[in-house]
């Protein structure tokens, strides 16, 4: 089963939910892959120690002038729709950080004077985390180089990467999706089978889950709400899922101790009661939709 | 006219409600752009009065028109993106999938496709309760046109200063490290780092303090919920002295923030509060290195 853990607005618990979740599941004897898509902050690694066990660089393709072979044609600049290119009447520029990779200056250049190369873009590590008990987690993250601005592709070959490593039919793979709406979390929830987004009751959490809500409706994919954070007496989150009929399947409560041990890269539920009975009723939830084959 | 940035690298630090907070201290002295545009939540506490609404047009996508395609896949071979798929005796493309790069038009022998211009977003400009306006965006559901779109609320931000005759421009950034950040930060005065004292915070900090470097703008931290974890406090302040940047101010971990935001307020209005207190000292130090720079 292939698990999103998503939310609209940054800082409410992806990581948090995502990391116990997988330990919690771990705990109980599943396969897991957790795999942090966050490639532009990628954090879940600070909470598990785990030993390296592969590191592979990520290269994306964009063309490369040959001024020799160029015969000013200009039609590689004229073709580009994203400015990546500039012809000077002399000269080629390629703008790396405006390039999609489309191929369309590369393939269409009447003298093959713009070859694609590689070009790196950042790295995926994985490692064995090994918990107390004997159980254990694979852990996959995406590390987007600082300087880079596409996340999307590196997001892309990550969710590949993990999933060529399932070698067990139950491997449970969650995903830490980036924050936001727009194209990064698109492609981190696209292929699962399930989205979590976590929300915290405040006005800004309702208004950013509301978005990441319409966002995954648009894409098809089937989603529940995790409270995080949660207040006695605040239903800002409530309200919301109450009116756009979205499943509320899990709350962690608001504690000043969680913060504190989560500050420091503790695993919550190791030493939080009250999270590891949020984060087990949560895998139960998981558990039981699954069994349903994704009805609820 | 000065232009000041908000960013966090980390989501949930408390950017938004520093940007606000600045912005009401500011009052009319600044113009106010929210370029987080995936989770635009300034206008939750600012409370603003519409004045002008405009669509954004960003990006294209390939259209294929049914009755004229042959079907001879010409298309499908040169998409590096998968958004063509068969359906029937002809081709369709998926819009989530297309990048919009105009290639497949170009190899179509019977002219079928053609590039539609999209919407990636509207734009609005408010006046808010304190008097300042806001330049403020809603990104299009499913768009990736976040940076894009950050630039033109910066270009008509700016638009509104000069007529306006303003001193400052406050920029609410994104979290990340990526295209929208860059965009936020780039061509900017003053940098300020909204951080906390996790292990998160710190790596986000960390990582996204290398993109402003690049840049080479004056930045200044504030570190929030400073007594969650005295020890990485400490870390963080020495980070910033080493770096050369400014510390100024330090919050406690308090649920003023929550209250405010969910009263529909920012911090800097909650009177008679040590926060409203840190947060002018903030916004005046702010003022103080802005001022220095103009000095030879």
């Amino acid at each position: 089963m292939k698990v999103t853990i998503a939310s609209g607005k940054g800082g409410t618990g992806k990581t948090t939910v995502a990391v116990n979740l997988a330990v919690w599941m771990a705990q109980e004897g599943r396969r897991v892959i957790l795999t942090d898509l966050d490639v532009e902050e990628p954090n879940s690694a600070l909470f598990l120690e785990g030993k390296e066990t592969a590191r592979r660089v990520v290269y994306r393709r964009i063309p490369q002038w040959d001024a020799a072979r160029c015969e000013r044609s200009g039609n590689c600049a004229a073709v580009c729709m994203y400015n990546a290119i500039a012809f000077t009447g002399e000269e080629v520029i390629v703008f790396p950080e405006l390039c999609h990779g489309c191929y369309a200056c590369s393939d269409l250049c009447p003298s093959q004077a713009l070859p694609m190369v590689d070009d790196r873009i950042g790295e995926i590590v994985t490692r064995q985390v090994s918990l107390s008990g004997g159980a254990g987690i694979v852990h996959v993250e995406g590390r987007l180089d600082v300087g880079r601005e596409m996340p999307t592709p590196l997001i892309a070959e990550t969710v590949r990467h993990a999933e060529r490593l399932v070698r067990e039919e139950d491997t449970m793979l969650l995903y830490d999706a980036p924050p936001g709406t727009s194209c990064p979390m698109m492609e981190a929830a696209k292929g699962a089978d399930l989205v979590l987004l976590v929300a915290e009751p405040t006005r800004f959490g309702r208004h950013d889950l509301s978005l990441a809500i319409e966002t995954l409706r648009m894409l098809g994919r089937p989603f529940a709400v995790v409270v995080n954070k949660d207040r006695p007496g605040v239903t800002l989150i409530d309200e919301l899922c109450a009116d756009k009929e979205v499943p509320v399947v899990a709350r962690i409560p608001h504690l000043t101790e969680a913060a504190r041990l989560y500050a420091g890269g503790a695993l919550l539920v190791d030493r939080v009661p009250q999270v590891r009975e949020a984060v087990a009723s949560l895998g139960h939830y998981l558990q039981t939709w699954e069994k349903g084959g994704g009805q609820r | 006219m000065k232009q000041i940035v908000i960013i966090s690298g980390k989501g949930g630090t408390g950017k938004t409600s520093v940007a606000a907070s600045l912005a009401f201290l500011a009052g009319r002295r600044a113009v106010v752009a929210d370029c987080d545009v995936d989770a635009a939540d300034m206008h939750l506490v600012t409370a603003p009065e519409l004045l002008e609404k405009k669509d954004f047009y960003s990006g294209y996508e390939a259209v294929i028109d049914p009755l004229a395609c042959t079907g001879c896949g010409a298309c499908v071979e040169v998409c590096h993106f998968d958004a063509i798929i068969p359906e029937g005796e002809v081709y369709r493309v998926l819009p989530l999938e297309c990048e919009g790069c105009g290639y497949c038009p170009r190899v179509c022998p019977v002219d079928a496709i053609t590039m539609r211009s999209l919407k990636a977003g509207e734009i609005y400009v408010s006046r808010t309760r304190w008097g300042n306006t806001l330049v403020h965006a809603a990104l299009g559901i499913g768009s990736d046109m976040s940076g894009k779109l950050v630039s033109e609320v910066r270009r008509r931000a700016r638009e509104e200063a000069e007529k306006e005759n303003v001193q400052y421009i406050l920029i609410d950034g994104s979290p990340g490290t990526g295209c929208p950040v860059t965009a936020s930060i780039t061509g900017t005065d003053y940098v300020v780092l909204v951080t906390e004292p996790t292990l998160s915070g710190k790596h986000d900090l960390e990582r996204v303090y290398q993109v402003v470097r690049r840049f080479g703008i004056a930045a200044g931290c504030i570190i929030n919920k400073a007594d969650l974890h005295p020890a990485i406090t400490a870390e963080l302040e020495r980070f910033a002295a080493r770096e050369g940047i400014d510390l100024l101010g330090k919050f406690p971990y308090d649920d003023l923030f929550v209250e405010a935001v969910n009263e529909g307020k920012c911090v800097a209005e909650m009177e008679g509060t040590d926060v409203a207190a840190a947060m002018m000292e903030v916004w005046n130090k702010i003022q103080e290195q802005l001022n220095q720079d103009q000095k030879p």
